[in-house]
């Protein structure tokens, strides 16, 4: 997961993130499976950009925990996505649709009428209960994060030069997560959110990274209408 | 404040040298570069392997698994070949041991030698470390630059008084800039001559032709010579600071140079005709669909003037000059197509096409003649139906 292909995220959080916080607790229980996170944390030094293993795997197993926890928290039933388990050609294809999806769901674009949105209309299809029969679940939550760090070279870097040159060098830091409910029975996306801030790394921060997410995501058509009622 | 600067930040450069790998070397240590790197890699490859672009082909693939590891001895069980579609001429080696080969190399490699000595070279590029040793010299370019530009803006702020001096600080830092990044690239060429000499050493250990790594690059340079693409013509000769390449030239008279020491071997040609050959034609076709006529046409020129599987070359050849379309080009086209079909080995949409130019032509009876053979030859075309139609059509017109 890219900044580029996380950047529509930006655009629908500002938007549609200022929904009610607190969801029905009288919803029934359903299984909810929690994949492995698309997340990539990249450290940017005055010698480059490198994609370091140690914090991206960090803040893949920090996110994946958040959700697996207030997943549960909300009432519901968790199961992991395994990611060393053999998969089928067809699964894999679900998880490179996925990926298409999820860049695409984001985009703003003209629809009938001249109408600007974001098309979550957009859905995995059928092939969502490939998922659905293989961990016997009915919802899955996609996770993406990308993250970008400097060093502590990098901004004195930008202050020297700023100083002396009167140019401000804009700080390189970016941090977003987003979280999307897919029904697997019918592949279509139910609810998506993204958030900025919020190091992953950190358990603490990444627990409250999911928080925010979680407080605005609706993990199920009838949650979704809840808050379409309540705007 | 300058100096603090400088020193602070030079202390990050590290060194480029690497050393040579272990089998089996695996970085340990999770916040490391080469560990980024092999993270990367790993999900490039798994990427890879579900992208769909893999040739599947098992036969192929043993074929130059064993080639692979014939070069790599001890280092073997460390390397994952891919033979990748993809018609342009390279091969990759990443640092975690993932090795890409495309068609293109292997439909311009002429023999086993031809394609041990590229092998030879990526395996060097993998034991010697050199991605990692190439990450590190682009690092220390980055410092370098960053470290000059921020003195010299600071420099000529100072000098002048005031902010304003920013368009001589841009230009001084670029200068700068331009002075770090032309060591790395002068690294980079380092490695690739080495890449060169140790490939072919390794190549030759294994009983390989000495003399084909400069065969393999004086076939790439006429190739590059004959190419419509201005960019690609550049390449046979162009030199420069931002090179990450050795000139072309350079690199034929240092193999030929290193192969003299050696006595001639004759080149495998025909055991790996036999496992390339079922994919000639398809593998032709791609090149053509780059639209590099030159290059394609040179190609062509050389695997006719080899007098292997004529009649596949010169339907390629038919099909190059109709997508030309120069005058002169219709004719040409419609003597190679009739020379393709002479031959045992041309392939069915060969007639297909060969049939198309007839019926523009008004030659009806020849045309439905050549569909007809079409059909007989691949029965289960999906285009079958409506070539059905073209010979009804033009039996009609004939009666």
């Amino acid at each position: 997961m890219t900044f580029k292909q996380l950047l529509s995220g930006l655009v629908l959080s500002s938007s549609v993130a200022l929904a009610p916080a607190a969801f029905a607790q009288d919803e029934p229980a359903a299984d909810y499976l929690v994949m492995e996170p698309n997340a990539q944390v990249v450290f940017i030094t005055t010698g480059g950009a490198e994609v370091r293993a140690d914090w991206t795997e960090a803040a893949k197993t920090n996110l994946r925990n958040g959700f697996d926890s207030q997943v549960g928290e909300r009432g519901h039933d968790t199961t992991r996505f395994d990611e060393s388990a053999d998969r089928s050609e067809e699964l894999e294809q679900l998880l490179l649709l996925y990926e298409v999806v999820s860049q695409s769901a984001d985009l703003r674009m003209p629809h009938k009428g001249g109408e600007m949105r974001s098309n979550h209309d957009i859905t995995l299809g059928a092939s969502a209960s490939l998922l659905s029969e293989a961990y016997d679940t009915d919802y899955a939550i996609f996770i993406d994060h990308y993250s970008q760090i400097e060093s502590g070279g990098v901004f004195m870097t930008q202050v020297l030069v700023g100083a002396a040159t009167g140019v401000s060098i804009p700080s390189q830091n970016i941090r977003l997560t987003a979280g999307t409910v897919v029904d697997l029975e019918t592949g279509d996306i139910v609810d998506r959110r993204a958030v900025f801030m919020g190091d992953p790394r950190d358990v603490d921060e990444s627990a409250n990274i999911v928080r925010r997410i979680m407080n605005d995501l609706a993990l199920s058509e009838a949650e979704l209408a809840e808050m379409a009622a309540a705007e | 404040m300058l100096a603090a600067a400088a020193v602070s930040l030079s202390a990050c450069a590290t060194s480029t040298d690497y050393g040579t790998r272990a089998v089996g070397d695996r970085p340990m240590e999770l916040n490391t570069t080469e560990a980024s790197m092999w993270y990367q890699m790993d999900e490039a490859e798994a990427d890879l392997q579900t992208s769909g672009r893999l040739v599947e082909d098992a036969r192929l693939n043993a074929y130059v698994d064993d080639l692979v590891c014939r070069i790599a001895g001890e280092f073997c069980s460390d390397i994952r070949v891919y033979v990748v579609d993809n018609p342009g001429f390279n091969a990759m080696m990443a640092p975690n041991g993932m090795m890409v080969i495309n068609t293109g190399l292997l439909l311009r490699a002429d023999s086993e030698d031809e394609l041990g000595f590229v092998i030879g070279h990526e395996l060097v590029h993998y034991i010697e470390n050199h991605a990692l040793e190439q990450r590190a010299a682009t690092r220390n370019a980055n410092i370098t630059a960053a470290v000059l530009s921020s003195v010299v803006s600071i420099g000529i702020a100072a000098g002048t008084g005031t902010m304003m001096g920013q368009g001589y600080s841009g230009s001084g830092g670029s200068i700068a800039a331009a002075l770090a990044y032309g060591g790395a690239f002068s690294y980079s060429r380092e490695r690739e001559a080495e890449a060169d000499a140790m490939g072919l050493e390794m190549a030759i250990e294994q009983g390989l032709d000495p003399k084909a790594g400069a065969r393999i690059w004086s076939n790439l340079l006429a190739e590059l010579e004959a190419s419509d693409d201005n960019r690609r013509a550049d390449r046979a000769e162009r030199s420069g600071l931002f090179r990450t390449h050795p000139i072309i030239r350079d690199r034929i008279d240092a193999l030929e140079s290193q192969a003299a020491d050696y006595p001639d071997v004759e080149p495998r040609v025909e055991a790996y005709d036999a496992v390339i050959a079922p994919f000639i034609g398809d593998w032709l076709d791609a090149q053509i669909g780059m639209r590099d006529n030159g290059s394609s046409l040179y190609l062509i020129d050389r695997g006719l003037e080899a007098g292997r599987h004529p009649g596949i070359f010169q339907a390629a050849r038919a099909r190059v000059l109709v997508q030309r379309g120069e005058e002169g080009d219709a004719e040409a086209a419609m003597d190679a197509y009739r020379a393709a079909i002479a031959y045992e080995d041309a392939p069915a949409d060969a007639f297909r096409d060969y049939g198309d130019l007839l019926r523009r032509q008004g030659e009806n009876a020849e045309a439905a003649q050549a569909f007809t053979t079409y059909l007989q030859r691949a029965p289960q075309a999906r285009d079958a139906r409506l070539v059905e139609r073209y010979i009804e059509n033009l039996m009609g017109e004939t009666e």
